[in-house]
C-alpha cells in the first residue's frame, strides 16, 4: 500500500471541518455538565512521522507531570485511538467544576479524569462517527501515567508504525485555569480509508 | 427576484455544504467568503441581503463579525451556522444580533423553515398546490 | 404500556445492546456457518453482516485451527456445556488488530472466549454462540511480570 506522506488542501480542509462540528459537539456536552463556556480553536490536522510525533507529545509535556486518558475505536476500516492529555496543575480548578470537595488522592482524581475523558472522548468519535455513517466501537479507557512522563509510551524498541494522521484539539475553559489536550490519531491505513470517504463530501 | 446571498466560512468543505443546503429553487446569488473580514469587505459595497456566518474562522471570527456589523450598523441579517452547539454560544450570537442559530451539520429542511418564518422565501401555500410545483 | 409493546421495547433494547456491546458475539450452527454476527465482530474484521452471514467461519478466518476448534465446539452440541478458551493456550482466535494501535505495544488483540449451547425448544443443541473478549490489557502485564521475574530471576 502507498505511503501517505501528506493530505491535500482539500482533505485536510475537510478533516478540519468534520472534526469541528464533532468538537462542538464534545465541547456542548462539556459545557452543560460543568456549566461553564468552553473556548473552541481550530484542529490541527497533519499527517506525521513517528519522531515528530515524539516531539509532539514532549512539547505538550508543559509541568512536569501529566496525565491522558486514552481510548481506541474501531469501525468500517478506520482504527485510531484518542488520547486525552491533562496538565496536572488543572485538577484542582476541575475539580472545582465537578463540585468535588477536594481532590484528596489518585482514586478521586482517577473520578475526575474519567468523567471528563468520557464526555470529550466519546463525544468527538461518535461525533466523527455519525457525519461518516460510521458506528465505532469504543475499547475501554486507559489511564496513561498518572503522574509520569507521557513520553514513556513511544520507546523505540516495540515501534509498529511509521506515521500517523493526528488531528489535535485544544480545549480551554473560559474563567478557570483548564487545558486539555485531545489528540486523535489515525493508523495509515485508515487514513485511506477516510480519504475515499470524504471524496464524495468534496465533489461538487 | 434575486436574493444576495453571503456565505462566510474557512472551510471549503463546509462551504459548499451550506450551498447544496439552500432551496433547489430559491433565486440566489452566493458570494463566498473566507473569513470575517472578506465578509465585511462585501458587506460594505452593499446590496446584501443575508449571510450564514461560521463561527470559528482565523483573522476574524464570527463573533467579531458580529461586532463590526452592529458598530457600523451595516444593513444584512445573519444567520450563524456553527459546529459550536454549546448553550452560551447560542446566547452571545443572539445577543449580538444574529437572527438565528442553525447547527451543523446543516440540515436542509431546518434552513428552509428559518427561510420561511424570516420571510425570505414563500411558504407553500397550500399541501396540494405545494405538490404541483411553486409559485415563486 | 400493553404487554406486548413492552416486551417489543426490551426486544429493541436487548437487540441494541448486542450490537454496541463490547464483546464479539458470533452465532454458529452445525457447520460453522455463520449466522449472527454484531457490531464488535464486524467493526474488528471489516467485514459487515452481510458478508459474513452463510458464511462458513473457516472459509472466513483461516487463522482459526479447525480441528481444535471443532473439538471443543463438538463437545457443546453434543453434551450441551459450555466451552473456554483462553489466550493462555492460543493467544488468539480470531487476528484483529491491537485496539490500541498507535501507543499500544501489543501486536494484536489478545482473546479469551466463550462457547455457550443455543438450545432448541426440545432441548436439542444446533446453534452455538461463540463470544469473544478482547484481553490485551491483561496478557500484557502478564508478560511483563513474566519479564520482570525472570530478570530477578525468580521463576
Amino acid at each position: 500500500m502507498s505511503e501517505i506522506t501528506a493530505l491535500t488542501e482539500d482533505e485536510r480542509d475537510c478533516y478540519q471541518e468534520i472534526t469541528n462540528v464533532a468538537m462542538g459537539q464534545a465541547a456542548d456536552r462539556l459545557a452543560r455538565l460543568l456549566n461553564v463556556y468552553v473556548v473552541l480553536p481550530i484542529p490541527n490536522v497533519n499527517i506525521i512521522e513517528r519522531s515528530e510525533f515524539k516531539m509532539t507529545i514532549k512539547s505538550l509535556e508543559d509541568a512536569p507531570s501529566v496525565s491522558a486518558v486514552c481510548q481506541g475505536f474501531i469501525g468500517a476500516g478506520i482504527a485510531g485511538e484518542a488520547l486525552l492529555i491533562f496538565n496536572d496543575l488543572s485538577f484542582s480548578d476541575i475539580a472545582k467544576l465537578l463540585d468535588y470537595e477536594s481532590v484528596q488522592n489518585s482514586n478521586e482524581e482517577l473520578e475526575m479524569l474519567m468523567d471528563v475523558a468520557n464526555v470529550l472522548n466519546g463525544a468527538c468519535i461518535q461525533g466523527i462517527g455519525k457525519q461518516l455513517d460510521i458506528n465505532f466501537s469504543q475499547s475501554h479507557p486507559v489511564v496513561l501515567g498518572q503522574h509520569r512522563p507521557i513520553s514513556e509510551l513511544l520507546d523505540d524498541k516495540h515501534a509498529t508504525w511509521e506515521r500517523t494522521m493526528a488531528i489535535e484539539i485544544n480545549y480551554t475553559i473560559e474563567d478557570h485555569n483548564v487545558n486539555c489536550d485531545l489528540l486523535l490519531l489515525f493508523t495509515e491505513e485508515s487514513v485511506h480509508h477516510m480519504n475515499r470517504l470524504i471524496s464524495f463530501l468534496l465533489e461538487d | 427576484m434575486t436574493t444576495k446571498v453571503i456565505i462566510c466560512d474557512d472551510s471549503n468543505m463546509a462551504r459548499k455544504q451550506m450551498s447544496r443546503s439552500l432551496p433547489d429553487d430559491w433565486p440566489t446569488e452566493i458570494t463566498l467568503a473566507k473569513n470575517g473580514a472578506e465578509a465585511i469587505e462585501v458587506i460594505k459595497k452593499g446590496g446584501q441581503e443575508l449571510m450564514f456566518l461560521d463561527l470559528t474562522m482565523p483573522v476574524m471570527d464570527g463573533y467579531q463579525t458580529l461586532e463590526a456589523i452592529r458598530k457600523d450598523d451595516l444593513p444584512i441579517m445573519v444567520i450563524v451556522v456553527s459546529g459550536d452547539i454549546q448553550p452560551e454560544a447560542r446566547d452571545r450570537v443572539k445577543k449580538l444580533g444574529a437572527i438565528e442559530f442553525i447547527k451543523k451539520p446543516v440540515d436542509k429542511d431546518k434552513i428552509k423553515s428559518v427561510l420561511i418564518e424570516y420571510g425570505m422565501i414563500e411558504p407553500p401555500s397550500s399541501p396540494e398546490e405545494n405538490a404541483g410545483g411553486d409559485n415563486e | 404500556m400493553s404487554d406486548s409493546k413492552l416486551e417489543m421495547t426490551e426486544f429493541h433494547w436487548l437487540m441494541d445492546v448486542l450490537q454496541n456491546i463490547d464483546v464479539g458475539l458470533v452465532v454458529l450452527d452445525r457447520d460453522y456457518s455463520i449466522k449472527l454476527w454484531n457490531g464488535f465482530m464486524e467493526n474488528h474484521s471489516g467485514l459487515r453482516p452481510d458478508q459474513a452471514k452463510g458464511k462458513n467461519l473457516f472459509s472466513l478466518f483461516n487463522e482459526i485451527d479447525k480441528s481444535w476448534f471443532q473439538k471443543k465446539a463438538e463437545s457443546v452440541f453434543l453434551l450441551n456445556v459450555r466451552a473456554f478458551t483462553i489466550s493462555e493456550q492460543r493467544p488468539y482466535l480470531f487476528k484483529f488488530n491491537n485496539n490500541h494501535p498507535i501507543t499500544g505495544r501489543a501486536e494484536f488483540m489478545y482473546q479469551n472466549a466463550t462457547i455457550i449451547p443455543l438450545n432448541n425448544a426440545d432441548g436439542s443443541t444446533e446453534h452455538i454462540c461463540l463470544i469473544v473478549y478482547d484481553v490485551t490489557n491483561s496478557a500484557m502485564s502478564k508478560h511483563d511480570l513474566l519479564g520482570v521475574q525472570s530478570l530477578l530471576g525468580s521463576h
